[in-house]
């Protein structure tokens, strides 16, 4: 279990921008995700995810629209745009910046981009 | 028993409870929820346990309604205004937001609570404002609290009489015997006079005699001219702004000349000013008093016992009104002669005059402190009844809450968070009640304020003053209504609420059953008080007057002139077939008597006191008066002028000559001059409104000086009658207006007070009962809802729907019953002691309680049983299902 709180926030929005430009998702089904991609380790409290979301959405890293399910419940769905995209790169950069950094000094192994 | 989707319901009420989430967000996180709890369920769960799983998994509400509103704003390190020190101003439109939400949620109960205590309010304050002006009367111009009116009580032998009036030499004693009298003034009403200018003629009635002194003494603003001269010369006159208006309308007045009895020419030398401050005398016009003074020998001007005239003295800022009291009975002792000790001369304020009625002869209408009270009493009564309704609903409201509450705090709400929202919510609910009465007082004055009060103008602007205090205590309505609910079901066991719902509903109820007890004993005082007045009303209307009142055309005769026509007049309408016949009269039998002395055969040295009408031959014939003994005037006996006298009953009971009055010696040289004795008794007759008893009365002949001609008329030939009177009146007084009005009908008007005060009880009986409704309809629908699990119950257990029906409507049948009995004994005592104004009145029996409760019972049952046969009607198995 990933306990520190900085590493959760740091990881949170890298990994929704992948689970996102996998395919298009809504809240809960993120969250499943996060929870199985991380094997278990991450396990994200519901309300943590819509923040992170609506300052994506206000940023126009994600574009939303609602769908209604057969048992009549309105779902938003988050998809991301050109700009998402972009972003999702950056983060990437930056992260494996950061990771390499760490497999000099404690000699892991080196990430794959 | 656990209901899921309450729960998840209430849930959501938590998030909009914050102002920060949008409702597409709480969409999203509602559904978000109920995917998480299908999950935990399709994992072998029960809803409850999968809820509460949900509930915590998903967080803290607040701190999530934090960070959400974080996002929103591009501060590095914003804090909600809500976490923020200083709370109150950066809150207010966020507490709104909620507020508004929670309205929302619940429109019909929020819609009927503030509407029902936006009408009380409106009426309470509309009310309030009517006080406050009529307690206003002679406070609004300069030195107003230290001028009083003398007033007389003249001693009879078996009566006193209080009379507003008093003697002509009282002022000027006054102010020469003692210092602190600073100025005195003198008024004398004036009879109605034909008023011209150039081509404009009218008859004007409302016409005052002053003392060059008057405004010495009432210092009113005069728009025109000085106010220190105006009254002085014997033929000036001064205006009020409309009638100036009237008579010159593109011109200043002053300086202009208008002509009064068709001859008589007057120079205007004052006009007052457009809005005058609200007083007890009503000014048109204003003639000075040493004009007046010509019309009478002067010697009479001495005479203490001729108490037609008010006499108004200015005191001296410090001075005792007390001692100057205890002065003048010495001062009448020495100079009021031989009537010193049947008159006693009282000092009144002139404050006191417009509400207190009773005293003969006052100079224009009066309101009356013991409406005003009542007045009072009803708007209490009302603001009451919607406040407790308030109260009422809201606890009903927050009951349906409890749910929302049990889930908050098994997340952590703090208890005074719990009970500050609560209160906010119901001061918000009461301020916008305020803000709707106050649309509603606008909406009212302006479609109905000139039939109240006409010629009124409101300036609501006037009372800004009152704001303060009417905001504090609409606030504190607020908080009382909000306190029951807000600490009562705060204190609710978390989980206890959760399961509980059922139970909710009974917490409270006795206070909401005493509240609607309350409120419908002072419905059902109302209605009574209504009736009762609406009788004694018909009453007064119907009774018999002792005349026949009916197709009488009472002619005005105002002048000199026309007068002395008045022989001729009916000489020439004698033989017109639609006219039964012609009498004059010198008063109109509204009121308006003096008294005046008699001495009388067999009462040796004793002076009496009487009232003494002359009337023309014929009168008690034409009017269709009973005669119990004697016979009436006739111009068979033309000597009637100079040695007859008639007199009613109530006077030869009080002379002791019931019976035996005929050929009685009765003489009253002063007025009646002659030798005369009675020749008949007349039965009581009403010559007065009905309040007052019919006093002893004595009538005699005389030729002129008639001021209203009376022509009864034939049933068919009414208006063709009319039409020849008029015609045959142009032929001889072509300068002077035919006016005429119809007996019946001005003594039907008699009872102003008393029909705006029918009008305002039918109004506020209905107020109530419609307030009080609305607390009954709010209160059955809840009760329906609660009692819904128990009504399925009973129907599979085989209840019909009327047997449920009658069970749900028999509890406040009970306390409509209740209120009935508690609203009789206060209404009998209040109607009781109204009744006592009126010599004449109604018996109040059974049959108008019994239709007061009969009603209250019907309106309340019909109110209620809507709810309980919709409730009842619905299917057992979707009541019981949830569980």
């Amino acid at each position: 279990m990933i306990t520190s709180k900085q590493l959760i926030a740091a990881s949170a929005k890298p990994l929704i921008l992948t689970i996102l430009a996998r395919k298009e998702s809504y809240g809960y089904d993120i969250i499943q995700e996060v929870t199985e991609l991380s094997g278990g380790k991450l396990e994200w409290s519901d309300g943590m995810l819509y923040p992170i979301l609506y300052k994506m959405e206000k940023d126009s890293l994600v574009q939303t629209r609602w769908e209604m399910s057969d048992n009549g419940r309105h779902r938003k769905y988050y998809s991301l745009t050109p700009k998402g995209k972009k972003e999702l790169e950056a983060e990437k950069e930056e992260w494996v910046s950061v990771h390499n950094i760490f497999v000099d000094l404690w000699g892991l192994q080196p990430a794959t981009t | 028993m656990f209901n899921l989707e309450q729960a998840i319901q209430t849930w959501k009420q938590l998030l909009k409870q914050s102002p920060a989430f949008e409702e597409g967000q709480i969409k999203e996180m509602e559904t978000h929820l109920w995917d998480e709890i299908d999950d935990f369920m399709a994992n072998g769960l029960s809803a409850e346990e999968a809820f509460n799983k949900a509930v915590s998994k998903f967080g803290a509400v607040e701190e999530l309604s934090d960070e959400v509103y974080k996002t929103k704003t591009t501060k590095i390190d914003a804090t909600p205004p809500w976490r923020q020190q200083s709370w109150v101003p950066n809150m207010l439109p966020n507490y709104i937001k909620v507020a508004f939400r929670n309205l929302k949620k619940d429109k019909l109960y929020s819609g009927i609570n503030i509407l029902g205590l936006a009408v009380g309010m409106a009426c309470s304050m509309l009310i309030g404002w009517y006080i406050h002006y009529e307690y206003s009367y002679d406070t609004d111009y300069p030195q107003a609290d230290n001028i009083y009116r003398t007033t007389v009580d003249v001693l009879g032998e078996n009566r006193t009489d209080h009379f507003a009036t008093s003697s002509p030499p009282m002022g000027p004693a006054l102010k020469e015997a003692f210092p602190e009298v600073e100025q005195f003034t003198r008024l004398r009403d004036g009879n109605t006079m034909m008023v011209e200018h150039g081509e404009q003629r009218f008859y004007e009635s409302n016409i005052l005699y002053a003392d060059s002194t008057f405004f010495d003494v009432f210092q009113l603003p005069l728009g025109e001219g000085d106010p220190a001269t105006a009254l002085r010369n014997p033929n000036s006159v001064v205006l009020s702004y409309d009638i100036a208006r009237k008579y010159f309308p593109q011109e200043t007045a002053v300086g202009k000349t208008l002509t009064l009895n068709g001859n008589e020419l007057y120079t205007v030398t004052g006009v007052l000013v457009r809005k005058m401050p609200l007083m007890h005398l009503d000014l048109e016009i204003i003639l000075p008093y040493n004009t007046f003074v010509r019309s009478y020998p002067e010697g009479e001007y001495q005479d203490w016992g001729w108490v037609s005239f008010y006499n108004y003295i200015r005191i001296s800022e410090n001075a005792s009104v007390a001692d100057l009291e205890n002065k003048i009975l010495d001062l009448v002792d020495q100079r009021a002669g031989e009537v010193a000790d049947r008159i006693r001369l009282n000092l009144q304020p002139v404050q006191n005059i417009h509400l207190t009625p009773g005293r003969m002869g006052e100079i224009a209408d009066t309101g009356n402190r013991t409406y005003i009270y009542i007045l009072g009493i009803a708007a209490l009564l009302i603001l009451g009844i919607s406040v407790f309704n308030f109260m009422n609903l809201a606890s009903v409201r927050s009951a349906r809450r409890g749910l929302e509450i049990g889930v908050r705090k098994v997340l952590g709400a703090h208890r005074r968070q719990l009970v500050t929202q609560y209160l906010g919510e119901t001061v918000f609910q009461s301020l916008l009640s305020l803000l709707i009465s106050i649309l509603l007082i606008e909406g009212f004055l302006s479609l109905f304020g000139t039939l109240l009060l006409p010629g009124l103008e409101l300036e609501l602007t006037d009372y800004v003053q009152y704001l303060p205090f009417i905001l504090i205590l609409t606030t504190v309505v607020g908080i009382l209504a909000g306190l029951y609910p807000a600490l009562v079901l705060s204190r609710f066991e978390a989980v206890k609420a959760v399961k509980d719902q059922f139970k909710q509903g009974k917490r409270g109820t006795r206070i909401r059953n005493m509240l609607v007890i309350a409120q419908f004993s002072a419905t059902i005082i109302f209605i009574i008080s209504t009736l009762v007045v609406f009788n004694q009303l018909d009453y007064l209307r119907s009774k018999d007057l002792g005349f026949d009142k009916e197709r009488v055309a009472v002619i005005p005769l105002n002048s000199e002139e026309v007068r002395q026509n008045f022989e001729s007049l009916k000489r020439e309408l004698a033989d017109e077939p639609g006219i039964a016949g012609i009498t004059a009269g010198r008063l109109a039998l509204d009121g308006g008597y003096g008294t005046v002395s008699f001495t009388a055969e067999g009462h040796v040295g004793e002076t009496i006191r009487m009232r003494l009408y002359p009337v023309y031959y014929d009168f008690t014939d034409i009017l269709g008066m009973e005669m119990v003994e004697g016979r009436g005037f006739s111009e068979e006996f033309p000597a009637d002028t100079d040695n007859a006298f008639i007199i009613n009953e109530a006077a030869a009971r009080m002379l002791g000559w019931e019976g035996e009055a005929v050929g009685k010696g009765l003489q009253a040289a002063d007025y009646a001059p002659g030798q005369r004795q009675v020749v008949g008794v007349v039965k009581d007759f009403h010559y007065t409104p009905l309040h007052e008893e019919v006093a002893p009365l004595s009538m005699f002949v005389r030729r002129g000086g008639m001021h209203f001609m009376y022509v009864r008329l034939m049933p068919e030939a009414v208006s063709n009658g009319l039409q020849r009177v008029e015609h045959v009146w142009n032929g001889h007084l072509t300068d002077y207006p035919f006016d005429y009005w119809f007996l019946d009908d001005r003594l039907d008007n008699q009872y102003e007070t008393e029909e705006q005060f029918s009008y305002l009880g039918r109004i506020f009986s209905v107020v109530a009962i419609v307030i009080a409704c609305f607390g009954l309809f709010g209160l059955a629908s809840f009760m329906a809802e609660q009692r819904r699990k128990e009504i399925g119950v009973r129907k599979v257990h085989g209840a019909t729907i009327s047997e449920i029906v009658f069970m749900m409507t028999k509890n406040f049948m009970k306390l409509v019953g209740i209120s009935f009995v508690l609203a009789v004994p206060i209404a009998y005592v209040s109607v009781n002691q109204w009744l006592e104004n009126f010599a004449y009145r109604i018996d109040v029996g059974m049959g108008i309680f019994l239709l007061a409760g009969v009603l209250a019972l019907t309106i309340s049952l019909l109110t209620v049983i809507g709810q309980a046969i919709r409730a009842a009607r619905v299917n057992p198995v979707k009541s019981l299902r949830s569980e």
